[in-house]
């Protein structure tokens, strides 16, 4: 019992009781202000230096990131342009051969002739002319003359020609003119083109009656197209009393502006007349 | 021979933009010609004391290609040169002007030309429908199109030779 209630086991009791009094006092938050006095100046000093730090390590350790995150950058661009362009090369691929397989199409409905696929590379210089530039020439079969078509209708013919290029003259050329048959009244007739690319229709006789939207087919008078191509429908009708024929303007079935590829047909005779005309 | 080099490279830049694009790109159903719009401006920029021989050579190839009879753009671009020559000598400083003037000028004889061999070859047409619609937009969309090819060749020129450069 003395021994117990030493001064040393005392002291030791006092300094244990007050220990576990400051915790429980700080543990209860009454001295949190006291601790914030206390540290204020440890936490700003940290701080700073941890700042410091950051800093100084972003300056050296930075621009290899920056380096790499550059490269990676410039890489992941490059392939998305080089994704972004096959998908533009297969888009027109699917355009490409959307229109060859419509072509192919045209082809098994008509298998009575041959047909070289070509495509539109150029359009005349002069305004006042109407004519196209092909990809194909006399290399692949084409000779002066051929009729040219779409799967839509007719186009027109071979002008001239060399060894892998052609000229093909539109039916909408101002000197233009096919002899064409109207399917339901069964009329033969011509259509010429204009400067502007318009078509008009010619030689209808006055007590024919011709309804809008009337068909046309090359009749194959003249020997220069094939029968029963489909050139277009009648837009409208002109008739006046002092004149011998009707005349009309013709909608073609063709897009002249927008054509992209053609077809020639290559086992076409041409009948040239030009000896026997007046 | 740099400077020849560079204009028929440039005049072959024209052609297929031409064909492929110019022509399709109409205005009614008037359309720009920057084949005749280049040549213009190089021979209002150009130095060269040969440039008539390649403009002959840059007829020839249009007249080839091109459904005209052969020796129309061939005599044409010939005479547009000889044109320029004279305007060189009288309006020397303003070579905007000139090009405008020129471009004016050349389009309206081109398009003249062009309707005069229709009537050669008794081809039917409207001659106010040559007019309103094709005539009046072509030499609208030269006009715009003259300051751009004449910037660019004008550039062109002068870094292959420098105002001053042979003096």
């Amino acid at each position: 019992m003395r021994n117990l209630l030493s001064p040393k086991n005392i002291r030791n009791l006092i300094i244990v009781t007050i220990v576990i009094g400051l915790i429980v006092i700080a543990l209860s938050g009454y001295l949190t202000p006291v601790f914030s006095f206390l540290f204020s100046p440890t936490i700003s000093t940290q701080s700073w230096l941890s700042q410091r730090y950051i800093a100084f390590r972003e300056f050296f350790t930075s621009p290899r990131d920056m380096a790499t995150l550059r490269a990676q950058n410039q890489a992941l661009e490059q392939e998305v342009a080089q994704l972004q362009s096959e998908i533009v090369a297969l888009q027109e691929n699917l355009s490409q051969a959307s229109i060859l397989y419509t072509l192919l199409d045209f082809a098994r409905t008509h298998p009575e002739h041959e047909y070289i696929a070509a495509t539109v590379i150029g359009r005349e210089i002069s305004p006042y002319l109407q004519y196209v530039i092909i990809d194909k020439g006399s290399n692949h079969g084409i000779r002066y003359g051929m009729p040219v078509v779409t799967q839509e209708g007719l186009v027109g013919r071979i002008d001239a020609v060399i060894a892998n290029a052609s000229r093909v003259k539109l039916i909408t050329d101002a000197s233009m003119a096919v002899n064409v048959r109207l399917k339901a009244a069964d009329v033969e007739a011509q259509i010429h083109g204009s400067i502007t690319g318009e078509i008009t229709l010619d030689l209808i006789p006055q007590d024919v009656e011709v309804q809008l939207g009337e068909v046309l087919l090359t009749s194959g008078l003249g020997g220069t197209y094939p029968p029963n191509i489909f050139v277009g429908q009648v837009l409208s009708m002109q008739s006046k009393q002092n004149t011998l024929f009707q005349t009309g303007s013709v909608q073609p079935v063709v897009d002249f502006h927008g054509l992209s590829a053609v077809l020639v047909i290559s086992n076409f005779n041409v009948v040239d007349i030009t000896p026997l005309e007046p | 021979m740099i400077e020849y080099v560079l204009s028929s490279l440039g005049f072959m830049i024209a052609l297929m933009l031409q064909y492929g694009i110019f022509s399709r790109w109409t205005l009614l159903s008037g359309s720009a010609d920057i084949v005749l719009l280049f040549i213009i401006a190089l021979c209002l920029n150009s130095d060269a004391k040969r440039l008539w021989i390649l403009i002959l050579i840059f007829g020839a190839i249009v007249g080839a290609i091109s459904a005209l009879p052969f020796y129309v753009p061939l005599l044409f671009y010939f005479a547009v040169f000889l044109s320029a020559q004279q305007i060189r000598k009288r309006i020397m400083q303003t070579p905007l002007l000139s090009m405008y003037l020129l471009t004016f000028i050349s389009t309206l004889a081109w398009h003249g030309i062009n309707i005069a061999l229709l009537f050669v070859k008794r081809v039917p047409f409207d001659l106010s429908t040559a007019l309103f619609e094709i005539l009046l937009p072509s030499v609208l969309l030269n006009i715009l199109l003259s300051l751009l090819i004449h910037s660019i060749v004008q550039e062109g020129s002068r870094m292959i030779s420098p105002r001053g450069a042979e003096a």
